[in-house]
């Protein structure tokens, strides 16, 4: 055996041992379709979907199960389109569920569903209605992370985030805001077709308010420690926004991370989340393509960021990108996915 | 081996209840562990040994020889990597990512360390497949064509083109 084999064989019994016996989830098996037979029910019972949430916030939707989820929403879809956007009878008034043309608010469903599969963590869990649900599954959001919301539906908070249509917001009231989801981190749309992308906290609107506050001065604290730095080069725009404590917490995680190891040059913090409120944080920064302080060629220098963009684990794992920037300059984009912690 | 080698012909859904925990209890943490270094996403992994679970309970019935079960399985669980493999590659985004550690220089330490399966993972799926089942599954060439669907002349050369690749990305690396 070569060196190359040896070593080959050495890592991935290394790498395959981060999972352990004890981690493994429960199997959970669909009902038995039998020969030729149908499938009459969801899959697994209360306890054991309850256990699955618990352990990693997501439940275990068997195959079987997702396509009857998948066949449900979209069929709920229809019914709901139908219901929502069906054309007002001669004299009688327009359905109250939905202002504006159904073609106007398509379009604004299609925007939130497009954010939200660019923007959100496809291991977060999103409570939503019907059809945004169905249009999330179609385009290939993970299934078992959908919580469908509905007349026979529970509460959303075992979802991370709530995507407040016309139908939510109806179902749910003032409780949305209050008890269930109290912040907004992105919003498409006005009037009854509002869409709102809702940050849900078990502890309600007041909770969350005494929270956010106490995490807003701890990120100020933390980026202010960042500006301190000599190994770091900020731009006007983003020493501002660094002593504003708008940005994602998980950035000067990694920012000082990079600086130990090369000097960075930050051009801007960006977010890419349209009407979010104060819990919408800016969850990408742009760096200087090549930071001559690092002595590294352009290419040695991206090799190394992917490197380290990489190893990152989790919620902590960015995506790194080329982007050209509107005054023609080049910069390295890094970002983090929605939601963003607190702290 | 384990569950699944010699098990008699079980018609009923009991019995292919009991016959596919049985086997889940004695091959999950391997086939876990096949579809982890496959795809680099533990969540992804689970997601993918349950489906193959899923599918074998459906087809217990239907299988006609219960002693090559766990080949069956290996097939599933190489099948979902691939389909795995695919929907990420359909949205370029990181697939679900595990619930785990933060971004802290242990990682990077480790992640130095494991070069070669990060290089691993940067080759081509059926190089991957080819090498994942040669050194960390420690299957035959028999084995592997079976695993893989392909001829064993094709499991011969796709493993040393694999390994020549790997060692030229090192090379790069370094």
């Amino acid at each position: 055996m070569t060196a190359l084999e040896d070593r080959l064989r050495n890592e991935l019994r290394a790498e395959s041992e981060q999972i352990t016996p004890d981690s493994l989830p429960a199997l959970s098996l669909p009902p038995h379709a039998g020969r030729g037979g149908r499938l009459l029910s969801l899959a697994y019972g209360g306890g054991e979907r309850q256990a699955a949430r618990a352990r990693g916030w997501r439940g275990w939707l068997t195959p079987a199960a997702a396509s009857i989820v998948v066949a449900a929403v979209i069929a709920g879809s229809g019914a709901l389109s139908h219901a929502l956007f069906r054309p007002a009878a001669p004299g009688g008034p327009r359905s109250a569920a939905v202002g504006g043309t159904p073609s106007a608010a398509a379009a604004i469903r299609a925007k939130a569903v497009s954010w939200i599969l660019h923007q959100v963590s496809r291991s977060a869990v999103v409570s939503c209605d019907v059809v945004v649900c169905g249009d999330l599954a179609s385009k290939g959001f993970p299934v078992a992370n959908l919580w469908p919301l509905g007349p026979q539906s529970n509460d959303p908070l075992n979802s991370n985030l709530v995507v407040a249509t016309a139908a939510v917001r109806t179902q749910f009231g003032p409780r949305l805001a209050a008890v269930y989801a109290p912040a907004v981190i992105a919003a498409f749309g006005s009037g009854k077709a509002r869409i709102e992308i809702r940050l849900v906290y078990p502890g309600g609107a007041t909770g969350y308010r005494a929270v956010q506050q106490a995490a807003a001065r701890a990120r100020r604290t933390a980026d202010a420690g960042l500006l301190t730095s000599s190994r770091i080069t900020f731009s006007p725009t983003a020493t501002a926004q660094l002593r504003g404590g708008q940005i994602d917490p998980r950035l000067p995680q990694l920012i000082a991370t990079m600086a130990q190891k090369h000097p960075v040059q930050i051009v801007d913090f960006a977010g890419q989340s349209p009407g979010g409120g104060p819990a919408s944080l800016l969850r990408s920064v742009d760096l200087a393509a090549a930071d001559p302080a690092a002595h590294l060629t352009r290419a040695a220098y991206l090799h190394w960021l992917h490197r380290l963009v990489n190893a990152q684990r989790g919620e902590y794992r960015p995506t790194l990108s080329r982007v050209t920037l509107r005054n023609g300059e080049h910069v390295l984009r890094i970002g983090y996915l929605a939601p963003s912690p607190l702290s | 081996m384990g569950p699944g080698d010699g098990m008699s012909d079980a018609g009923t859904p009991a019995d292919a209840g009991l016959g596919v925990t049985e086997l889940y209890q004695a091959h999950a943490l391997g086939l876990t562990r096949l579809a982890f270094v496959m795809l680099g996403d533990r969540q992804a992994a689970e997601d993918v040994v349950q489906d193959a679970f899923c599918g074998l309970y459906r087809a217990w019935g239907r299988l006609p020889d219960h002693g090559h079960v766990l080949g069956y399985l290996r097939v599933s669980v190489l099948n979902g990597c691939r389909s795995a493999v695919r929907r990420a590659r359909r949205v370029p985004r990181p697939l679900a990512v595990p619930a785990a550690a933060s971004a802290e220089a242990v990682v990077l330490v480790g992640e130095e360390q494991r070069a070669a399966v990060a290089a691993l993972r940067r080759l081509p799926p059926r190089q991957r497949e080819a090498l994942v089942l040669r050194y960390f599954v420690d299957l035959s060439e028999y084995e592997m064509a079976l695993a893989m669907g392909v001829s064993r002349g094709t499991v011969k050369s796709t493993t040393a083109r694999a390994l020549a690749a790997l060692g030229r990305m090192l090379r790069e690396d370094r």
